[in-house]
């Protein structure tokens, strides 16, 4: 009886990529789906892991109200009378809805429904803002509608590949992936990677332009210009599906001027720009892809038109291997612009035009319907610091962390007389501001949709039980919407319900107008939900498979079906960096995903980069005197961070990076939103994240060390701790101000525990004078912790401690060394002593005779065995005669 | 070649003999090798062929056998040209005529003598101890003989040993070790005092009780109890007096050298038969060294020191310079299973650092004393791992600062400097 393991086959939850996963069992491996278009069965290391996030560590598993755990009803009618209360004596516009890229596309159509058609708010935004507002914001400017051309495949034909403002290889690495692939196919390929960092991604490039922080609208602005100069214009194109390119090329022009001052404005060399110039124009199929570099900008948008531009100016839209290609940062990012799920969007790609207004309503049946945008991210959580929004409802994201001016919404949040999280971890920056927790599912244990970057709509399925009570967001959303009484608006059972209503409406009265249209999809019943195959939209009549590009016929869905140029005057970021001030730049790395709270969980994601960290030039290093590998404080009139320098000729000088992933759940002082200004793009609402102004200064502190517990006992009360979870325990790095030995006293309670350690050894070294502890405890033969502390942090790796920590029963030669951190040298360790003077040990007494000695003084002269007491000479014969 | 071979044979007829058949001996026909002038004879007071005294507690334990700790066959003697006569004990030296006179009537002339008489327990003059049975020093194989013996013949006797130093704990076990009751007892609150500390000390402590053997400190023997056999020791414990029952009592509680020879002949004695750093006595015919020598108004009771005497006198024997200074003392427990080397200060002074490391549970004590960068006292139970590293750095006497973060864990891992430093040994 063969037992047939059951697969699913399900969407990754991390970045825009969408990759199918194949899962085994209840998640015991997974694997790469080879079937699905966005990564035929690639994985990243970060996908690869997802069976090592499945525990239910730390995870949210009951309702809470002010503390106490009650159940779903009691949760959700205190949402509800909370709400209604709310609006009764605030009015509507007090209320607030705050979702995010990680939902699923039900969860957030259920949220912008109850929004914007019930309680009567417009105040529904999303993370997304922080990610894509600006692609959104200037495909809308240019092809009337917020529609990615082009699609993965274009990346294997292209010729050329310009990387803007993205750092692939870590942040989107199966595309990546695909691109080393396509250029090894290829060789004649050009790659260019336009960042002023060195990043990973530059391995693949032929030309990497470091430019000074946003000036890539500048430099695209001279593209035009210059592609425009040199005759390699699409005239026919412009003249027969654009609208606007003149006055855009005279502004271009005026903006750029000679090669030679566009080069020193950029701060690159005129030949490398010259370079992708030539490129640029002598290779018609182009893929231009760009992320948060472009978009988190305060003018993201004017820089996404500044490519599209380009592009348009070449004809080089939706055709095989030719668009410019936004690529977004979150699973269902795609999903959420969809739904409409932003402030600015009402549904379905419809925004607030007042007969989009009357079409959704009539749709929705809605009481309460919107007709104005409401707040975008950043004014939101304004709105809630100033206490004109008095209840918001968080889900699926942490934006105590991740959004800027960070210290500030923890304020905000912590003011605000209603602040509801639906999460599925118990500890986040945000989930400890919360009056109402409400558990959610995750991954594995959802059901529903996601959008990737390329406009395919994949299922994500479940393969887990919900620990606890656990419940999906749509469903705890449509609760709230029954419980206000619109029992029929939200009276779904099954996300597939859900689904076909989503999609029924991004076809209603859509006469060809809204490229979001998967009418198509609208009567799958559940087991065409279940066993929906990945598509790209849109899916209807006439695209009844879905459809790999979109515009490659010159048609837009602007009123005149012509594509819109915009005319941008590129400005650089405003602020220019005082004397002694930095600009720092924000970013992802390759094993981390936004607040670590699921990646966070799996020790190989922490094995890349497992501690925050500043980089660096080596001039600014020496002249702030930081080094390598030192505790280095970042700071500005927002906030402070502390994180570990590291110097690299990857930064330019005058300029930081720092990643976005450490949240206070991680590390003690490394919330980098803390220290980023709530400047954003005057059209999408995106905030500034990449150009901060700040100071960098060494940290001082008396010692620096590590910890390593099975349990883990609550934070360490030290000045600086940063965490990564191991297989069986946990691990921290510290650093202290305080006096060492009474740090090691507190810090070793982590290790031992309250009350009663009887049965726990303590191994100790101290040396007092310079203030070096290392101690180590054991119980019944297991390691149980170690605390290690110096003054200048000289310890030795990690590794291998962490490998005693797996064991069951340490040797005694592993016990032996334990305080020095390190392997035991097997030489010397294995095998038994024969000369106990000189520890001289019986395998290297045979390694010996093997070698060639033949007599007790023949050893004695190798070895020095039996030459000082001789009691060994008798053993040494006696191996000797073998 | 020529002049080598005449050499050869003007010093062959040189006659160079030595007194006493221990450690001090071996080791000098060791270093002797086999390329020397010298027609050399030993004689041997015990009639045994020569042991490796150290051993002596394994032996009384029968963890080991006489055999096993007799290093020496008759062929390394002959390719020493080296005669060895046992059970000849000598009873006068005429140094005007450059002669021994032995007990069995033999005279030995030599041209060179060398004195290595060793030394023997020191018994206290305590009521009882002269009169008794059942009273002994450990020593000699002669000692560990009679103790088996007497322990052999009853089963669970009840052994007292007095002194807990080296040997005293060395006794202990190897009468626990043979299914004695034992108890230890010692004058002071430290065990081995000489060589550990207090924390140190309690982990030996524990190591013995582990063992089955009663340990009384801060107890100090008066007197012995008994008729013919002894039966129990009168001790001072906490200013009151206690009686501990005794069938058999060792005292390890010091040595005496073994200088009466030389005394009698004229030469030149303190505790020890005096010696200049040629290890020279008062006549220049005659060397002494070992636990009988007395040098600068030191005497010996380790090996180290031992060994480099031998060493010195071998080379100046073959006609080469060399001075005998005392070298860093390194004390090893030869307890199997119980690790304990010790080395310089004990204890810190003022303007010294200590460095440590414990792990009581599994019997793990590492001290460190530093002054200026400089070793000053190592202390290591139940770890001896780098002992060898920290003797030669001890003894050398370099600036360790720069390893001073693995200075008690790992020394050696990344010393670069780790040269074997004046620790040359020549052997044979």
């Amino acid at each position: 009886m063969a037992e047939r393991i059951h697969t699913t086959d399900t969407t990754c939850p991390y970045c825009g990529v969408g990759c199918g996963v194949s899962v085994n069992g209840a998640g015991d491996s997974v694997t790469g789906m080879a079937n699905h278009p966005a990564n035929q069965g690639r994985l990243c290391v970060k996908g690869a892991a997802l069976h090592e996030t499945l525990d239910h560590h730390n995870r949210l598993l009951y309702p809470e109200v002010n503390g106490a755990v009650v159940d779903w009803d009691s949760a959700l009618d205190e949402v509800t009378r909370r709400l209604r209360d709310t609006v009764a004596e605030y009015g509507p516009d007090s209320v607030a809805c705050y979702g995010s890229g990680q939902l699923l596309t039900e969860d957030y159509y259920v949220a912008n429904k109850l929004m914007k058609g019930f309680v009567g708010s417009a105040h529904m935004d999303t993370n997304s803002r922080l990610c894509m507002a600006s692609a959104v914001a200037g495909y809308k400017r240019a092809f009337g509608g917020d529609s990615v051309p082009g699609c993965y495949e274009d990346l294997d034909s292209a010729e050329l590949l310009v990387l803007v403002g993205s750092n692939a290889a870590w942040t989107h690495p199966v595309l990546y992936q695909r691109m080393v692939a396509a250029k090894k196919a290829r060789p004649d390929t050009r790659v260019v990677v336009i960042d002023p960092r060195r990043t990973a991604t530059c391995d693949l490039a032929d030309l990497h332009l470091p430019l000074r922080p946003g000036a890539d609208g500048l430099l695209f602005n001279g593209l035009l210009a210059w592609l425009g100069r040199h005759g390699h214009l699409d005239r026919d194109y412009i003249r027969e599906h654009t609208r606007g390119f003149e006055d855009a090329l005279a502004r271009a022009e005026a903006d750029s001027g000679s090669l030679a001052s566009l080069a020193q404005r950029c701060d690159l060399p005129e030949e490398d720009i010259e370079t992708f110039f030539n490129w640029f124009a002598g290779r018609p199929r182009t893929v231009t892809f760009y992320s948060q570099g472009i978009n988190q900008s305060a003018t993201g948008t004017d820089k996404c038109n500044t490519i599209i531009n380009c592009h348009l100016a070449t004809g080089r839209v939706g055709k095989t291997g030719a668009s410019p290609f936004s690529i977004t940062g979150q699973p269902n990012a795609m999903g959420g612009r969809e739904v409409g799920g932003l402030a600015n969007q009402l549904a379905a790609h419809m925004d607030f035009a007042p007969e989009d207004v009357d079409r959704v309503k009539r749709f929705w049946n809605a009481a309460n319907m919107v007709s104005e945008p409401g707040l975008k991210a950043v004014e939101l959580f304004q709105a809630v610091a100033s206490g004109r929004i008095k209840f918001i409802w968080i889900l699926s994201t942490n934006p105590v962390v991740s959004l800027p001016e960070a210290d500030r919404v923890r304020d905000a949040l912590r003011r605000c007389p209603t602040v509801v999280v639906s999460e599925c971890m118990a500890d986040t920056d945000t989930v400890r501001l919360a009056d109402i927790k409400l558990p959610a599912r995750t991954w594995g244990e959802k059901n529903g949709t996601v959008t990737n970057s390329e406009r395919c709509i994949s299922r994500q399925r479940p393969f887990l039980e919900a620990p606890g009570e656990a419940r999906s967001d749509w469903w705890a959303l449509a609760q709230v919407g029954r419980r206000l009484g619109y029992a029929e608006a939200f009276g779904w059972r099954h996300p597939a319900q859900v689904f076909a209503e989503h999609a029924a409406l991004s076809g209603f009265e859509n006469d060809g107008r809204r490229a979001f249209d998967i009418s198509g999809l609208a009567t799958l019943d559940q087991a065409g939900y279940d066993a929906m195959a990945p598509v790209r939209w849109p899916v209807n009549r006439q695209w009844p498979q879905g459809r790999r590009r979109l515009f490659g016929d010159g048609r837009f869905t602007t009123d005149d079906g012509r594509a819109r140029f915009v005319a941008v005057t590129a400005r650089l970021p405003e602020g220019r960096p005082g004397p002694g001030e930095m600009i720092m730049n924000t970013g992802r790395i390759r094993d981390q995903w936004h607040t670590m709270t699921r990646t966070g969980k799996a020790r190989r994601l922490l094995q890349h980069i497992g501690e925050p960290f500043v980089a660096l030039h080596p001039e600014d290093a020496r002249r702030h005197r930081i080094g390598d590998g030192q505790l280095a404080n970042v700071e500005n009139r927002h906030g402070a961070i502390v994180m570990r320098a590291r110097v690299t000729t990857d930064q330019r000088p005058g300029e930081l990076f720092v990643p976005m992933h450490w949240s206070s759940p991680f590390s003690a002082r490394a919330r980098m939103g803390a220290l980023v200004q709530a400047t954003t793009d005057p059209l999408s609402g995106q905030p500034e994240s990449k150009v901060s102004r700040v100071r960098v200064a060494p940290c001082a502190v008396r010692w620096q060390g590590f910890l390593i517990t099975r349990e883990r006992r609550g934070d360490p009360r030290c000045f600086y701790w940063s965490y990564s979870p191991l297989p069986r325990g946990h691990l921290f790095e510290l650093a202290g101000r305080d006096d060492p030995d009474r740090a090691r006293r507190r810090l070793a309670a982590l290790i031992s525990g309250p009350g009663d350690a009887d049965d726990l050894h303590w191994l100790d070294m101290q040396d007092p004078y310079i203030g070096h502890f290392r101690q180590a405890a054991v119980r019944n033969g297991r390691l149980m912790g170690a605390l290690f502390i110096h003054p200048k942090g000289d310890l030795p790796g990690r590794d291998w401690l962490i490998e005693m920590l797996q064991r069951d029963a340490l040797e005694n030669t592993e016990r032996r060394a334990l305080l020095s951190g390190e392997a035991p040298d097997g030489a010397a360790e294995s095998g038994p002593v024969v000369c106990a003077c000189f520890q001289v040990g019986e395998p290297a007494i045979r390694a010996r005779i093997e070698a060639g000695d033949r007599s007790v003084e023949a050893l004695g002269k190798s070895l020095r065995c039996g030459t000082n007491c001789g009691s060994c000479i008798p053993e040494l014969k006696h191996i000797l005669a073998g | 070649m020529i002049r080598a071979t005449r050499m050869k044979r003007t010093e062959a007829r040189r006659r160079l003999v030595i007194v006493g058949n221990g450690m001090a001996t071996e080791s000098l026909i060791s270093r002797l090798g086999t390329d020397h002038g010298w027609s050399v004879r030993v004689l041997g007071e015990e009639p045994v062929r020569h042991y490796n005294r150290i051993m002596l507690s394994p032996l009384l334990g029968e963890e080991t056998d006489l055999d096993a700790i007799t290093p020496r066959d008759d062929a390394w003697y002959r390719a020493r040209r080296v005669t060895v006569s046992l059970g000849k004990r000598v009873a006068r030296l005429d140094r005007q005529r450059r002669c021994l006179y032995c007990d069995d009537g033999e005279r030995v002339d030599y041209d060179t003598l060398v004195i290595a008489t060793g030394a023997r327990s020191s018994m206290p003059p305590l009521p009882g101890v002269a009169e008794l049975d059942g009273v002994s020093g450990f020593r000699s194989l002669h000692d560990v003989e009679r103790l088996r013996g007497w322990s052999r013949a009853r089963p669970g006797v009840r052994a007292v040993v007095v002194g807990a130093g080296l040997l005293g704990v060395e006794a202990a076990v190897g009468l626990r070790r043979l299914g004695a009751d034992v108890t230890l007892v010692h004058r002071r609150p430290v065990l081995m005092n000489r060589q550990l500390d207090a924390s140190a000390s309690s982990l030996l402590e524990a190591a013995l009780a582990a063992r089955g053997i009663r340990v009384r400190t801060g107890c100090d023997p008066k007197r012995l109890l008994g008729d013919t056999s002894v039966s129990a020791v009168e001790v001072e414990e906490g200013g009151a007096p206690r009686t501990l029952p005794a069938d058999l009592v060792v005292f390890a509680t010091g040595i005496t050298p073994n200088r009466e020879l030389a005394q009698a002949a004229g030469l030149e004695c303190g505790a020890g038969v005096r010696v200049d750093s040629a290890l020279r006595t008062s006549d220049p015919h005659v060397h002494a060294l070992g636990e009988c020598c007395e040098f600068q108004g030191n005497t010996y009771g380790l090996v180290a020191p031992v060994q480099e005497q031998a060493s010195v006198l071998a080379r100046v024997l073959k006609g080469q310079r060399a001075r005998y200074r005392d070298p860093s003392l390194v004390t090893r427990l030869k307890v199997s299973g119980l690790d304990i080397h010790s080395m310089g200060q004990v204890e810190a002074v003022a303007g010294q650092q200590t460095l440590w490391l414990s792990d009581p549970q599994a019997g793990v004590y590492k001290k460190l004393i530093i002054e200026d960068g400089r070793l000053r006292g190592v202390l290591l139970v139940g770890d001896v791992r780098h002992s060898q590293w920290y003797f030669q750095t001890h003894q050398s006497d370099r600036d360790v600062s720069a390893l001073r973060d693995v200075l008690l864990t790992d020394p050696s891992r990344d010393d670069d400097e780790s040269t074997p430093a004046d620790v040359s040994v020549d052997v044979a």
